[in-house]
């Protein structure tokens, strides 16, 4: 019964806003149009992207690795986090704080034999991010580590990219 | 008085005559009834009201009283927040160069492996849940790492 009285309403409700719709000047109707167009100075709308993250180890096998990732410029924010390839798809350690944040730490080690870990430019994660206001991106190496506990310098680099349809 | 005042007093005869020809109204008891019933219909109403109002008021108050604390109360951790208990106990420095990092987290691990772990969460046994933890440490933005 509630439910019926309900659809009525909003059928008359429906019926109504077409009756003043038609009854609408066409000048007014112009300027409706007219406000809902987005004004030229209007900032532009923020994008997705990805960051994908790197470390170079050469030729050492990378067993645990902690990198900074931070928007040096401009105006982005982290939105997710998810792995890299390989040993590291898995997703990575991060602070969940750092999301809506420019800034994260993300982490990730694996207890393998060191013939069984990755070397060379490895790919360790990727970072989603909103950009608001064009960004630069710096990373930096924490720490990277052979399979026995080690540390090794390692350089860190990023790559961005556009997600299919992240921006549509 | 005067005697012209006294002239306006009506006869005796009239008077009496006048006192037996009044008879005073009467309602047939169909109408009493039917008043009564209405005025008994309209007080129960109002203190029906009333009694809604005074059932309804405290509870009202109390309903008010208890979103009051529920929004007012601290939800906030303590200071330090939930991860202040964790691995708050001992450094976690494990590999002892300074600072707290994934390599820590790897030691752990390779430690749990080994079946000689640390427990660091407090939880009686060390496994992965204590790499997890200790690794989580080392990612924090506040400073975990340092």
């Amino acid at each position: 019964m509630m439910k019926a009285a309900l659809v009525l309403l909003s059928l008359v409700l429906c019926m109504l806003g077409g009756f003043a719709g038609q009854g609408q000047p066409e000048a007014d109707r112009t300027t409706l149009r007219r406000s809902v167009e987005p004004s030229p100075a209007a900032p532009p709308a923020p994008r997705f992207e990805y960051v994908d993250v790197y470390v170079d180890c050469g030729d050492k096998p990378l067993a645990a690795w902690q990198v900074e990732l931070k928007a040096a410029a401009g105006k982005a924010s982290i939105v997710g986090v998810e792995g890299g390839d390989g040993v590291y798809s898995q997703a990575p350690y991060y602070d969940e704080q750092a999301l809506q944040h420019e800034r994260v730490i993300v982490g990730g080690l694996s207890t393998l034999a060191p013939e069984q870990l990755p070397s060379g430019r490895v790919r360790v994660a990727r970072v989603h991010v909103m950009i608001e206001a064009e960004a630069e991106f710096g990373v930096t190496v924490m720490a990277a580590g052979l399979a026995d506990g080690t540390r090794f310098d390692a350089s860190g680099s990023i790559e961005r990219g556009q997600a299919p349809g992240a921006n549509k | 008085m005067s005697e012209h005042d006294s002239n306006l007093e009506p006869p005796v005869a009239l008077r009496e005559s006048l006192v037996r020809g009044y008879t005073p109204p009467t309602a047939p008891s169909a109408i009493d009834a039917a008043v009564l019933a209405a005025a008994r219909r309209d007080f129960d109403r109002s203190r029906r009201r009333r009694r809604i109002w005074l059932t309804a008021g405290p509870l009202a108050a109390a309903a008010g009283l208890a979103l009051a604390v529920f929004v007012m109360w601290p939800t906030t951790p303590p200071p330090g927040g939930p991860r202040a208990g964790l691995l708050a106990a001992g450094s976690n420095d494990l590999n002892a160069d300074g600072a707290i990092d994934m390599l820590d987290a790897l030691t752990l691990a390779r430690q749990v492996a080994s079946g000689r772990g640390v427990d660091l969460n407090g939880d009686g046994v060390a496994d992965s849940r204590d790499v997890d933890a200790l690794a989580r440490r080392a990612v924090r933005l506040d400073g975990g790492a340092s």
